[in-house]
């Protein structure tokens, strides 16, 4: 695991975000809020390491606790996307008629427009705030692991040894639980940290277009869109957290891409 | 083996297809699950559906008459910019793609691995602004938004720009509306470019490993009739398809991408009309992005099926 190249790069830019997020948990310079009067868009200085905004707030205070936010999403987005659709993958092909013909109606119903417009519907509809920008981003992340997940169970179900295990009499949760889960999740952890980067993604597209967490959560996109009337001004207000961004949700394809690259030997020694 | 995976790649997007063709079932279901969402709108929500199931029967997009003069004039201009974009990413992307691919572990091939990773993991819309701080801000080069200098007058006819200019015979006006493309379609195609570069390289690296590729050398053929001839027409259906999925990732880039450079287009329509909580603005956006993507789907399916004969009959049936 250690061997390899992506996966390293990639733990190690992602950790470098968790640490930066763990820290502002117990300590920011200044509070991401505080106003300071009569010092709006400063340049980088002592004071204020990577300056202040337009309204004179310190830029990193902001973008360490923003990186709690960005984090914290795409970690929970994976996660949830590991629970619902790897699970109702597995279920899906375990089980398969009905209920299997129902999963992939919806799931093709969820997937038949692009996950950034679908995410954008919701939070229209929904309204804008923390809840519903991860319940949205979500939703569109589920059916693709959904279907990695469901075609993978769906090879390893046919196999011999589950159908010894069923001929054996073991119970359909015994079976899933000990047998089927264990031998997808290969799949399932390289499509958790792809939904982890797209979660990350999509949150700060959202906020971008203004409708994703709002003020005064100090979200990379929001920031971003904050900063694109002050270009000239203040260009650092737009290179870093894009930088931020970028970095995360390269680390964490990075990390993707190395444990396929890792856990599945039919794939080493390509690229 | 190859011919296997070449076989179930195309599977997918006609799946896509058939899934979408029953797209009255699907639009009742999403709209369902919007009414279940939310039920503070339900009313309006109720009304939406019976139109849409009128819609589903064609006369919808008549009694919407309004939307669908607006997304007339709108279309032109998504299409205009999503064609350039996929135009020179598709070609640059080829060109990166097979020159990594036949120079493997070259200064070549890691530059298009960084470029591709890089792009792949880009946000469309921080990458945007970088391009507008350099090109527009600093270096003056390219105007920041909308689609023409306001002077120029030009007779509305296909809704091209680019196209109505020349018919025109006014060159200023094309050169402008052209100055104004740049920027927008340059930042719009860097992801399908990300896509291609990597599609085209790692199909380019399989083939090359083929046997009837070691043949071919073994006869002695040219390099370059050996990678036009055998490598090339063989990866095209994967290319073709990256560039299907390219085409659908353009509606997104598209709403980014214009929403940051005003461009009056179908993206910035619908962030417009989510911001202005136009729900059957919403609603329709909703349904044309569908029927692109539906079109966009058939069409990549046409083209597969031309360039790869062996496919044919596993479509059709």
């Amino acid at each position: 695991m250690m061997k390899n190249k992506s996966f390293v790069i990639g733990m190690v830019l992602f950790l470098f975000f968790v640490i930066m997020a763990a820290i502002s948990l117990v300590w920011t310079p200044y509070s991401y809020q505080e106003v300071f009067e009569g010092a709006a868009l400063l340049k980088p200085s002592a004071r204020f390491l990577l300056g202040t905004d337009d309204l004179g707030r310190d830029l990193l205070s902001r973008l360490m606790v923003g990186a709690q936010l960005s984090l914290g999403i795409g970690v929970l987005v994976g996660g949830f996307s590991v629970v619902i659709g790897a699970s109702l993958g597995i279920i899906s092909a375990y089980y398969g008629k009905k209920f299997d013909q129902t999963m992939v109606q919806i799931m093709s119903a969820i997937q038949a427009l692009p996950s950034l417009l679908l995410a954008l519907f919701v939070v229209a509809i929904l309204g804008p705030g923390i809840f519903n920008t991860i319940l949205s981003v979500t939703l569109v992340s589920i059916p693709v692991m959904f279907r990695l997940v469901r075609s993978a169970g769906l090879v390893e179900g046919s196999k011999d040894y589950i159908v010894a295990a069923k001929a054996v009499g073991a119970s359909d949760y015994r079976i899933i639980k000990s047998h089927l889960f264990p031998n997808c999740i290969t799949p399932i952890l390289v499509q958790s940290a792809v939904c982890c980067s797209e979660a990350i993604l999509n949150t700060a597209a959202l906020g971008f277009l203004g409708l994703g967490i709002p003020a005064p959560y100090p979200e990379w996109g929001t920031m971003l869109s904050d900063s694109k009337n002050l270009i000239e001004t203040a260009p650092q207000l737009m290179t870093i957290p894009g930088l931020c961004l970028l970095l995360l949700i390269l680390s964490t394809q990075l990390i993707s891409d190395g444990l396929r690259d890792q856990l599945d030997p039919k794939l080493r020694g390509r690229s | 083996m190859s011919f296997s995976i070449i076989r179930l790649i195309p599977g997918d997007p006609v799946m896509h297809i058939v899934g979408e063709r029953g797209a009255s079932e699907e639009r009742v279901k999403e709209i369902k699950k919007n009414l279940g969402l939310d039920k503070s709108v339900f009313e309006q929500y109720f009304i939406f559906t019976k139109k849409a199931l009128v819609g589903d029967f064609g006369e919808s997009i008549v009694s919407k008459q309004p939307i669908w003069s607006e997304f007339k004039v709108l279309w032109p201009a998504t299409f205009e910019l999503s064609m350039l974009a996929i135009f020179w990413s598709s070609i640059v992307g080829l060109c990166l793609g097979v020159l990594a691919a036949t120079k493997r572990n070259s200064v070549w091939d890691y530059g298009a691995v960084t470029l591709s990773t890089i792009g792949f993991a880009m946000p469309l819309f921080w990458w945007a602004l970088i391009v507008i701080f350099f090109f527009a801000v600093s270096l003056g080069w390219f105007p920041v938004s909308g689609r023409i200098a306001i002077e120029h007058d030009v007779p509305y006819q296909t809704g091209l720009f680019l196209v109505d200019s020349l018919l025109a015979k006014n060159t200023d006006a094309f050169l402008s509306a052209l100055k104004h493309m740049v920027l927008p379609a340059f930042v719009l195609g860097t992801v399908s470019l990300a896509l291609i570069v990597r599609v085209t390289r790692s199909s380019f690296i399989d083939i090359q490993k083929e046997d009837y590729i070691r043949t071919a050398r073994a006869k002695g053929l040219p390099n370059s009739q050996i990678l036009f001839k055998h490598i090339l027409k063989n990866s095209l259906p994967q290319i073709l398809t990256a560039l299907g999925l390219a085409f659908g990732q353009l509606l997104t880039g598209a709403i980014m991408t214009e929403t940051i450079f005003s461009w009056p287009g179908l993206g910035r329509w619908i962030v417009k009309s989510i911001e202005a909580r136009d729900y059957p603005a919403v609603q329709a956006g909703l349904f044309y992005s569908m029927l692109i993507i539906v079109v966009i789907n058939f069409i990549t399916d046409e083209l597969i099926k031309i360039v790869n004969p062996k496919l044919r009959d596993s479509l059709t049936a």
